[in-house]
């Protein structure tokens, strides 16, 4: 496996204090941020997790690094690993079945029920055999998933449902087909269903 | 408008008679686990399922949320996501008859007629704003009566769902579904048959596979 380069602890809160000023904007039209209650957010529990799982992990704190990381998945049900080096200003909306591993520039959104992550080979994180690198300002919608050793763009816009396994140039959006309607549906088509 | 506290006229009682019409609806789906005949006990026996368990706390989080405390209802609301897996959030209204089999994944944050039914990982979203964010007036879907999201649909943006529509899963839907509507996903899973057949992988495989046959010969 790759080596996790050592991150400072002013480092981790540097990029602690971009997650809360990007969920605070996030959330401004709600009393939210003003008392300190962000503590109580899931989606902000498991970014918290996992910046100081990924802290502990750095520094060869393998123990506490994954006791974090599984507190996180009780309690959030996001998988963030600790091995994941994301830039500040991370924002998860729905934790629950959030999948995230591999390294991911400032600015990340993931909205729910996806992720990006690892295909069959090993670490690498580069744009090597097995993890995905991502740039800044990617936004992931719900249930859209990278998977393997590809390079995402700067800004660039996943839709939901969208799977992407080959390199994506910066600023585009992936679309996914959006579903058809099919309306009056027949009594013996709805019987089929 | 179902900003914190404006609803106070959701009363103990209705909220109450929610809760037994999806216990009705939950046995009614859940037959075959449940049998047919509804006595106490067995009513006992179908609340303390996940599921109802699930729905139950939706519906004490929304009626705290409808009396105006907004962060206990989340307090509420966290529980259940931790219980269940499922995100549904306090400010959401739903009609009586909701029924969620399983719970895994569920989000649902919009209003809904009567008998709604949400498969595992259904989600039912705003589109591009943070769950947190919102306060219950407009921007989420609207569903009308007996609708259906299938497994790992995708109901998103301020769109209007009618009656009767059917989401099938993995749909994604984000314009508005006439009443009786079918709404498929336009996804189709593709198989090639043998093209990894010249991989390294599947070359050692068909070599065992040859070793085996002449033994048996």
């Amino acid at each position: 496996m790759n080596k996790t380069e050592p991150i400072s602890i002013a480092e981790t809160r540097a990029r602690l204090r971009a997650d809360r000023e990007r969920l605070s904007e996030l959330l401004a039209t709600r009393p939210w941020a003003e008392d300190g209650s962000l503590w109580f957010l899931p989606s902000y529990q498991c970014v918290v997790l996992h910046r100081w799982s990924h802290y502990l992990f750095s520094h060869r704190r393998r123990f506490l690094a994954r006791l974090l990381w599984h507190i996180n998945l009780l309690l959030t049900g996001a998988d963030i690993s600790p091995l994941a080096d994301i830039g500040g200003g991370f924002v998860v909306m729905y934790p629950v079945s959030c999948i995230v591993i591999g390294k991911a520039g400032s600015n990340l959104t993931v909205v729910g029920h996806g992720g990006f992550g690892g295909g069959m080979a090993a670490g690498n994180v580069g744009g090597g055999p097995g993890l995905p690198v991502l740039g800044d300002n990617v936004w992931l919608d719900l249930g859209a998933v990278v998977i393997g050793p590809v390079h995402i763009g700067d800004h660039v816009q996943l839709c939901a449902r969208a799977l992407v396994t080959h390199d994506v140039p910066a600023g585009s959006v992936v679309d996914c087909l959006p579903s058809r309607i099919r309306s009056r549906a027949t009594e013996a088509e709805l019987s089929a269903k | 408008m179902n900003t914190p506290g404006t609803d106070v006229a959701y009363s103990l009682r209705a909220l109450a008679r929610d809760i037994g019409t999806d216990l009705v609806a939950h046995a009614r789906h859940g037959a075959d686990f449940h049998g047919t005949r509804l006595g106490g006990l067995r009513r006992i026996s179908i609340f303390l399922t996940p599921p109802m368990l699930c729905i139950a706390l939706f519906r004490v989080s929304h009626w705290v949320w409808a009396h105006g405390h907004e962060r206990l209802a989340f307090g509420l609301c966290h529980f259940n996501l931790l219980l269940h897996r499922a995100m549904l959030h306090p400010a959401s209204r739903v009609g009586a008859g909701f029924y969620i089999p399983h719970t895994v994944g569920v989000i649902f944050e919009g209003h809904a007629g009567r008998n709604l039914v949400l498969f595992a990982n259904a989600t039912v979203v705003r589109g591009r704003e943070h769950p947190y964010a919102w306060d219950g007036h407009a921007g989420a879907p609207t569903l009308g009566d007996d609708v259906v999201a299938g497994t790992f649909a995708i109901v998103s943006g301020p769109i209007r769902v009618g009656n009767r529509v059917r989401i099938g899963p993995r749909a994604a839907l984000q314009s508005d579904a006439p009443d009786d509507g079918l709404v498929v996903g336009s996804t189709r899973t593709r198989i090639s048959p043998g093209l990894l057949a010249s991989s390294p992988a599947a070359q050692k495989a068909k070599g065992s596979e040859m070793r085996r046959d002449r033994s048996v010969e």
